[in-house]
């Protein structure tokens, strides 16, 4: 039982992971129908820029964390400013959208390597490190913090996206772009603020991740890989299947380590992501389109 | 009030409007009735800027528009409700009136607005906070026309407001467009030439993206041609 409520906290903090990366890859789906393999690159500035804020002392942690999220934000606002946007405007291809995301991902990661550093930076210790005991569970301040500000966060953005104007202008542009801009929306701007919101998202779980593991080059690529495999899971397009494909891979890779066996960790979440698409293509949350990646 | 001038609209080969001069006055109901395919959509579409034309002028209130983008021609008082209702199909009717009225900013005049919806649409306050993809096609159509005056238009485009709509309903439409026009100045376009001719003041024939007639619509629906092609006499 202990072990039990031990890996399903364990789950719970690698899934709110997982769960604030992958509703960046389904809001910009939702606006573009693309799917942004440049979105894990956005997790690893937002480390970089939290760990360099700490390690040179610019600025104290809880303010560093913030600046991480905005820079992170605008970072995301401008590859869709530069890199997509001008695409779109000539009519271009979904697929040629797709190629260029993976193109400004591979830029982001290899101008890190060289123009920063390709080493393995352990986060400077802003918390305490010894576990908290917690009804038998020993919990890391981190994986605290971690599963609060996932919470938070997404609470936050699924009350924007619902209950405020601006918000929902991005499920309009989303449902008919056409029809959004008959309304007055202003769709680029829309389009912006959506990778601006994904950008914030993916940045809080780079810099927490990274406080958890190490700060790489290759963060963002191997989390945002398993993000994505949760944002199809959970139906791609729609918020709450992110946090809810997010949270159940967090789970089966928690629980599948420690009852089967932690060689196979890698690879639950695209074991699940096969099954799904077998059994249900448009995801658990999503909705029935046709609408090809 | 708006003056469309020598208009050419082009799908890559496609000649869709050719030479469109239509007007509109302060007031008035103009129709524009013609086949499928005519081009009439696309001349909304031109106009509301989801379309750019290859030549000619499109002025409302004599300023240009022509190159204005959709959300600017909403701006300036143009409002289009698209052919086929396109309603926010996973949003609420309230939602839906709500995005119709996004560019307001006084929130008083707005809560009057839908007030004024709801009395035009009594059946949109039943169904407020029902989901817009739930409701029949009739009531889509009101949401669709409610959502566009949500912005308080000065004009107003009604791309086929009775497609697909039993003949009850499209009587029901078309006394809505009565009462409306008492405020706003309304473009309408319709396959169903009878209802639109009824309706408006003034219409134009469009075939194959070429205005071939113009005249009051007392006029059209006497005419022998448009009896004979649009009014199946
Ligand atoms: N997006 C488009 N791409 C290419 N051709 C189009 C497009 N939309 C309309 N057309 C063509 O332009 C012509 C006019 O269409 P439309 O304006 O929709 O006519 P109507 O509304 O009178 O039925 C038709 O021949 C149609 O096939
Ligand atoms: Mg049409």
């Amino acid at each position: 039982m202990q072990q039990f409520l031990q890996q399903l906290w364990n789950g719970l903090a690698i899934g709110s992971v997982y769960a604030l990366v992958a509703v960046g890859y389904t809001l910009v789906f939702g606006v573009l129908k693309f799917i942004n393999f440049a979105h894990g690159s956005v997790l690893t500035v937002g480390a970089y820029i939290a760990l360099y804020s700490v390690l040179r002392n610019w600025l104290p942690f809880p303010l560093a964390f913030g600046l991480s999220m905005s820079l992170s934000g605008v970072f995301s606002y401008l590859t869709e400013m530069y890199a997509y946007r001008p695409l779109r405007e000539k009519g271009a291809p979904k697929l040629n959208l797709l190629i260029t995301s993976i193109g400004v991902s591979l830029l982001v990661e290899n101008s890190i390597v060289v123009f920063v550093s390709p080493d393995f930076h352990p986060f400077p210790r802003v918390l305490p490190s010894a576990p908290i005991t917690m009804a038998g569970m020993r919990i890391p301040p981190v994986d605290l913090l971690l599963v609060a500000v996932g919470l938070v966060l997404m609470c936050s953005l699924s009350y924007f996206v619902n209950r405020t104007l601006a918000g929902l202008t991005i499920k309009a542009v989303a449902l008919d772009r056409d029809a959004a801009a008959l309304m007055g929306i202003n769709t680029s701007k829309t389009i912006s603020l959506t990778f601006f919101l994904a950008g914030i998202m993916a940045s809080a779980a780079g810099v927490l991740i990274g406080m958890r593991f190490s700060v790489n080059p290759y963060l963002g690529g191997f989390f945002g890989l398993k993000s994505f495999a949760a944002a199809v899971v959970g139906g791609i397009g729609s918020v709450p299947g992110a946090y809810l494909g997010g949270y159940l891979i967090g789970m089966l890779e928690t629980f599948g380590a420690a009852y089967i066996s932690s060689n196979y960790k890698d690879a639950i979440a695209f074991v699940l992501l096969v099954f799904v698409l077998l059994y249900k293509p448009s995801g658990l949350l999503g909705k029935g389109t046709q609408e090809k990646v | 009030m708006l003056k469309i001038d020598k208009l050419n609209v082009y799908y890559g080969g496609i000649h869709a409007l050719d030479d469109v001069s239509v007007e509109v006055n302060t007031g008035e109901i103009v129709t524009i009735i013609g086949a499928n395919g005519a081009g009439k959509s696309t001349l909304l579409r031109t106009i509301s800027g989801l379309v750019r034309a290859t030549s000619g002028k499109v002025s409302f209130e004599s300023r240009d528009i022509k190159r204005m983008s959709p959300h600017q021609v909403v701006e300036s008082g143009i409002v289009h409700a698209p052919e086929g209702r396109r309603v926010f199909s996973e949003l609420t009717v309230d939602q839906n009136l709500r995005l119709g009225a996004y560019l307001r900013k006084d929130r008083e005049q707005m809560d009057e607005d839908l007030a004024r919806v709801f009395q035009l649409f009594p059946r949109l306050e039943e169904r407020r906070w029902q989901i817009a993809g739930t409701l029949s096609g009739g009531e889509q159509q009101m949401l669709c026309i409610g959502r566009a005056l949500m912005s308080r238009p000065k004009l107003l485009l009604l791309d086929e407001p009775s497609m697909g709509l039993a003949p009850v309903l499209v009587q029901e439409i078309y006394r809505e467009i009565e009462e409306i026009r008492k405020h706003t100045t309304i473009l309408l376009v319709e396959q169903n030439a009878y209802q639109a001719l009824k309706t408006a003041d003034r219409g134009y024939v469009l075939e194959t993206g070429r205005i071939v007639m113009e005249a009051p619509c007392r006029e059209l629906l006497r005419n022998p041609e448009v009896k004979k092609a649009y009014l199946g006499k």
